[in-house]
């Protein structure tokens, strides 16, 4: 049975974070709930669905920005309290919008995530993790690195206290009192923890955690470490998720879990008689949709889904079927509901029509004024750089509340803008000098109408950093621009990783000096991408990177005074070496470097490159061929002649020449990551070979393993 | 008629009797949908397969509808045409979850719709997708099409989806029945008894 569901729009609100809706528990079965949400301008919004009307149960005044919105209550009771976290303080209302709690937290930053369970309070800023209970501190912790949402396995199923917190370094650190007891790695960052069919699952121990890279999995958390139950890995759904809530939407009487993710795609799963979850709906909505739960909005008896989006619309996904009635020729026929609707909204057009020209012609006047200054009106952008790791390319997704008229893409280190499909803007690039300014690329991308989230894919060299800015324009009056600035970092390729293998050929450069901790710190951070800038507590770290696009690795251990770099790949060493240097002498401190070259590591290096390389250029080859096989096809009418190779290459013509088209980028890159780590393998012995690459390139045109091995070796 | 009669009429105190002839398959809903359409207290609990046919009555604002429940089994289906004399007007009752019958269903209909006493009378039909409340149901308009209802040309008719269990959807039908036997035959059938 496959799932339909329907689009219902409710109400807009203001521009919404991550889970800050909720449906408030049904007075009985079936019946239907209403909505409380709250959005950036700290207005707290309840309200219900009546005959297709949103009529609103309470509404607070404006304050700070809601970061997090959670239901709670007494335990075993049905949690209607309303808390918000807003700032550093937490409010709580009830369900008639009676605030009966205002706890301010004293912390210095705002409160990032809050769970609550009972009289317990869970909070996170960025750093920082408090516990309290009937507003009384019990305990605390200071993470490594971003909390970006925090849990506890539930009270009254499991009798110890068990916060988790997901953080940016891809672990869950599960929690008692103020310390650690274990963590558990996740493939990518978790944005977003929940329990496992709302309370926790069989044992009340499982929870559910989605990545910002798209990953969604399942982790039983025992008292001593974490189970495995499963994993769905994020083939090409691309978007980061940003909510998880457990509901039977199906109707199979097993709760499905329902995901939002941050490029607008709802999606469906089930269970299947293994336990394993199948997907069974997906729906794609144009921005990233910030909360989601399963309930009943619309019409009682209907089940649906309930999301709120980036920009603050609340909307529904229901059961209930759109067109109930018709007749003969009424195909065109609007219903009635459509057309009151369509009336309201042009009788609130025309008269708000009307106010703007006059507040227009009046605003008109007043710029006239001398002493008069014109506010630029803000707005905000919802902005994510992060790194892909099966194609070693930054992506970038700017969205707006409104739409958006133009985006330019400015930066000042070589980089390649790539095509994303969805994207339906036009780019222009404009021609830069790179040598009178210092722009490498300026690209103008303009949107279509109602364009409120645009996706670009970045590809930067290693070794190359500097920063690229966006100038974002929406679609309002007066226009506007903000800035947004992006570093792409020496290292740019480079991911966290949590082990390395050792036993590979390291190469080792060692720094000593006069710096102290957080300036070496400070420096790793500029150089490597997923580092928090926080110096991390205790007086020596270890970080672990993994290059995605050749799998080196690099470990990094460093201390006050000193900083040991390990790592397969000599251009590595020597970009860490010159960044590190220049940084240094910025400071105007003195750097001892020593380094330590492995012959073997360059070999090493050279057989990891080589199956890339290989099939990079059979590609080539088979693509030169296809069009003549073609025209063979068209005259002969089969290809039972043809040798089997052929034949094969023909099956899989349309797949090779898509690959194709991203070839000579691949080609090139490769190439220059080879003439790269020649010219670094030299630059350690103290030669310059800059002279022997047109010989190089010439070896990699008719390329052989052996010859470049022994080229490698000999000059 | 009488003067009293016509009078009572006119001033709105008897409301105008109309024979209604309910079809469909068997498990299509017929006898829910005609016992939510009658008072509160006059509603039976409980819902048995008919047998044969049952003759029931239920009031809207201005027409007083007399509905002969006919059974949908295979074995009495025989049955229907010896009513259709009788019917002003049809209420056609489909099983929107069960796409399996909706072929069957068809057939039912149009050998309705041939036959010699419905064929050229302009009597009103409604549809009533019913079990809309079921996940795999389809909606109205794609039973509609799956009916080849657009082909009905010489009648005027009408699909609603609707709920019978919970009511919903009832009202607008049973609203634009009234609206159309009043507009149809305007006491013409009596006349011609």
């Amino acid at each position: 049975m496959d799932l339909h569901l329907h689009r219902a729009d409710y109400l807009q609100v203001g521009v919404t974070s991550q889970k800050t809706m909720k449906l408030l528990p049904a007075a009985r079965h079936g019946a239907t709930q209403k909505v409380v949400v709250g959005d950036h301008d700290g207005v707290v919004l309840c309200f219900g669905m009546k005959k297709g009307e949103a009529v609103a149960v309470f509404k607070t005044l404006p304050g700070q920005k809601v970061a997090r919105l959670e239901l709670g209550g007494l335990l075993n009771m049905p949690q209607e309290k309303i808390f918000i976290a807003a700032g550093s303080e937490i409010r709580g209302f009830t369900k008639r919008g009676k605030q009966f709690l205002s706890f301010e937290t004293n912390l210095t930053e705002s409160i990032k995530a809050m769970h609550i369970s009972g009289s317990d309070l869970f909070l996170s800023a960025s750093y920082i993790y408090n516990h309290y209970c009937d507003c009384k501190d019990q305990h605390y912790y200071l993470s490594g690195d971003k909390i970006n949402d925090v849990i506890c396995l539930p009270a009254e199923r499991v009798p110890r206290v068990t916060p988790v917190l997901a953080c940016q370094d891809r672990l869950l650190r599960v929690l008692q009192g103020s310390d650690v007891v274990y963590e558990i790695e996740v493939p990518g960052p978790p944005t977003v923890l929940a329990l496992h069919n709302g309370n926790g699952g069989d044992s009340g121990e499982d929870l559910v955690f989605g990545t910002s890279d798209g990953k969604l999995g399942l982790v039983q958390i025992t008292a001593s470490k974490p189970i495995h139950k499963w994993e769905i890995r994020n083939e090409k759904k691309r978007g980061g998720i940003l909510c998880v809530d457990s509901f039977d939407i199906v109707g199979d009487g097993v709760k499905d879990v329902l995901v939002g993710r941050d490029d607008g795609t709802v999606e469906v799963y089930s269970f299947d008689s293994a336990n394993e979850p199948v997907l069974r709906f997906d729906q794609v909505l144009s921005e990233s949709v910030t909360s989601i739960q399963g309930g009943c909005v619309g019409k009682d008896g209907y089940d649906e889904i309930v999301l709120s989006t980036y920009s603050g619309w609340v909307t529904g996904l229901t059961t209930e079927p759109v067109h109930r009635e018709s007749g003969p020729g009424e195909e065109l026929k609007l219903n009635q509901e459509m057309q009151s609707k369509i009336s309201s909204l042009r009788s609130e057009l025309e008269h708000l029509q009307y106010k703007v020209l006059q507040e227009r012609e009046k605003d008109q006047q007043a710029s006239q004024s001398s002493k008069a200054r014109s506010a630029a009106p803000s707005f905000s952008i919802n902005d994510k750089f992060t790194l892909n790791t099966d194609d070693a390319s930054y992506s970038l997704i700017l969205e707006v509340q409104t739409a958006i008229d133009n985006v330019l893409i400015q930066s000042d280190v070589p980089i390649d803008l790539l095509d994303v499909d969805k994207n339906s803007a036009v780019v222009s690039f404009s021609s830069c000098d790179s040598e009178s300014s210092d722009n490498f690329l300026l690209a103008t991308y303009r949107c279509q109408a109602n364009t409120t989230r645009l996706e670009l894919k970045i590809r930067s060299i290693e070794g190359q950093y500097g920063t690229l800015q966006a100038y974002v324009t929406p679609r309002i009056h007066p226009k506007t621009c903000q800035v947004r600035q992006y570093l792409i970092r020496p290292l740019s390729l480079h991911q966290r990783s949590h082990c390395i293998d050792h036993d590979r050929p390291m190469n080792t450069l060692t720094l000593t000096g006069q710096f102290s901790f957080a300036e070496v710190h400070s420096w790793v951070v500029f150089c490597l991408p997923e580092v928090p800038e926080k110096p991390p507590a205790g007086e020596c770290v270890t970080f672990h990177f993994q290059n995605t696009f050749l799998d080196t690795q690099l470990e990094s251990t460093y201390r006050k005074g000193e900083g040991v770099f390990k790592s397969d790949n000599i251009s590595t060493i020597s970009i860490l070496k010159d960044v590190l240097s220049k940084e240094a002498t910025k400071k105007k401190i003195n750097l001892n470097i020593s380094y330590e070259i492995n012959e073997g590591s360059v070999k090493h290096t050279l057989e990891l490159i080589h199956p890339k390389l290989e099939y990079q250029l059979l590609l080539a080859k088979k693509v030169q061929l296809i069009d003549a096989l073609k025209e063979l096809q068209v005259h002969e009418g089969n290809t039972n002649f043809l040798i089997p190779e052929y034949r094969c290459i023909l099956e899989e013509a349309d797949q090779l020449q898509e690959e194709y088209k991203k070839q000579p980028a691949h080609l090139e890159r490769l190439y220059g990551m080879i003439t790269d780590l020649f010219i670094d393998k030299f630059k350690f012995k103290g030669t310059n070979v800059k002279t022997k690459v047109p010989l190089l390139l010439e070896i990699l045109d008719s390329y052989d393993q052996n010859a470049l091995i022994a080229f490698f070796d000999a000059a | 008629m009488g003067l009293l009669d016509r009078l009572s009429r006119l001033l709105g105190l008897k409301k105008k009797e109309v024979h209604v002839l309910c079809l469909g398959l068997d498990n299509s809903g017929k006898t829910t949908i005609i016992n939510k359409l009658k008072p509160s207290n006059a509603q039976s609990q409980d819902i048995v397969p008919t047998i044969g046919f049952s003759i029931e009555k239920f009031k809207s604002s201005s027409l007083s509808f007399t509905v002969f429940d006919m059974s949908g089994q295979g074995r009495y289906r025989n049955l229907w045409e010896h009513y259709y004399k009788d019917g002003q007007a049809i209420i056609f009752v489909i099983d929107s979850s069960d796409r399996l019958r909706m072929v069957v269903a068809k057939e039912e209909l149009d050998t309705l719709l041939n036959h010699p006493d419905i064929k050229h009378r302009r009597i009103p039909i409604l549809f009533f997708a019913n079990k809309m409340d079921l996940r795999d149901a389809v909606t109205s308009v794609k039973v509609s099409q799956l009916l080849c209802l657009e082909n009905i040309k010489d009648k005027p008719w009408h699909i609603c989806a609707s709920d019978a269990i919970k009511g919903e959807g009832l009202q607008e039908g049973v609203d634009w029945l009234q609206e159309n036997t009043l507009q149809s035959d305007p006491g013409c059938e009596d006349m011609k008894r």
